[in-house]
């Protein structure tokens, strides 16, 4: 469920949060958010450490 | 940020944060704030996209956080949000990194480090990591501000950023 609050900020289900993580990783890293999830909990992403990597990695857990 | 509850301690986390940002931007903060798991939560902005910032030339800036919800004794708590990691980047009108903040304690470097990124030139220092101390949201916004000339949104920022910067230094358990 989407929860809107009066303080500008909102909370994301899980879906919406798995959508977000697929659509940067496909930006991003050309791969699927679940294919990223997978090969990064397997350490088989070289460099983690690279600002494109962090910036996809750093959403994990919306959907990992 | 304390709280009676775990969804109140974040809502405490999260809504300095907000307002911090309002100096630059009227993009939503977004988390994934789920009381059943145990996992670090996300914040961020803009669905996650970088912010296109007001300024000459055209910045963008990116700001993600992960935290977690803890108990805690006294005044911190019963429960509080603890910062678990955090990348702050800038970017140029291409969207590619001029520099980039970032601590994640789970991946080396496990320090705080910033990233100066081949956008600014300099390609020597592409793989370097140097060490900062922890640097807030407020920082980078003052940064931004101060420094890249980004114009503020709102004319009360610097006493925004004060206000923010000083409930953030209130609870943080680190020096």
């Amino acid at each position: 469920m989407k929860t809107t609050s009066k303080n500008g900020f909102r909370v994301l289900s899980r879906e919406e949060g798995e959508k977000l993580l697929d659509r940067q990783a496909r930006r991003y890293l050309r791969m699927s958010g679940k294919e990223f999830a997978r090969k990064w909990k397997a350490k088989k992403i070289k460099n983690p450490d690279r600002p494109e990597v962090m910036r996809v990695a750093f959403l994990l857990p919306f959907g990992g | 940020m304390a709280g009676k509850t775990p969804k109140q301690a974040v809502e405490n986390f999260l809504a300095p944060i907000r307002r911090a940002l309002s100096c630059i931007t009227r993009s939503f903060v977004i988390s994934g704030f789920d009381p059943n798991s145990s996992k670090p939560h996300v914040l961020t902005i803009n669905n996650a996209d970088a912010v296109k910032l007001n300024s000459t030339p055209t910045l963008y800036v990116t700001v993600q956080m992960q935290y977690r919800v803890v108990e805690a004794k006294g005044d911190r708590g019963p429960w509080k949000v603890t910062t678990a990691a955090y990348n702050y980047s800038i970017q140029d009108r291409l969207e590619k990194e001029i520099i980039a903040y970032h601590w994640h304690p789970t991946v080396k470097p496990l320090y705080p480090h910033l990233h100066v990124c081949p956008a600014t030139g300099v390609n020597l220092l592409r793989k370097i990591h140097l060490p900062t101390a922890r640097i807030s949201i407020e920082d980078v916004l003052q940064l931004l501000v101060e420094q890249f000339k980004v114009k503020p949104i709102r004319q009360d920022w610097e006493k925004v950023l004060m206000e923010t910067k000083g409930v953030y230094e209130n609870f943080r358990t680190w020096s």
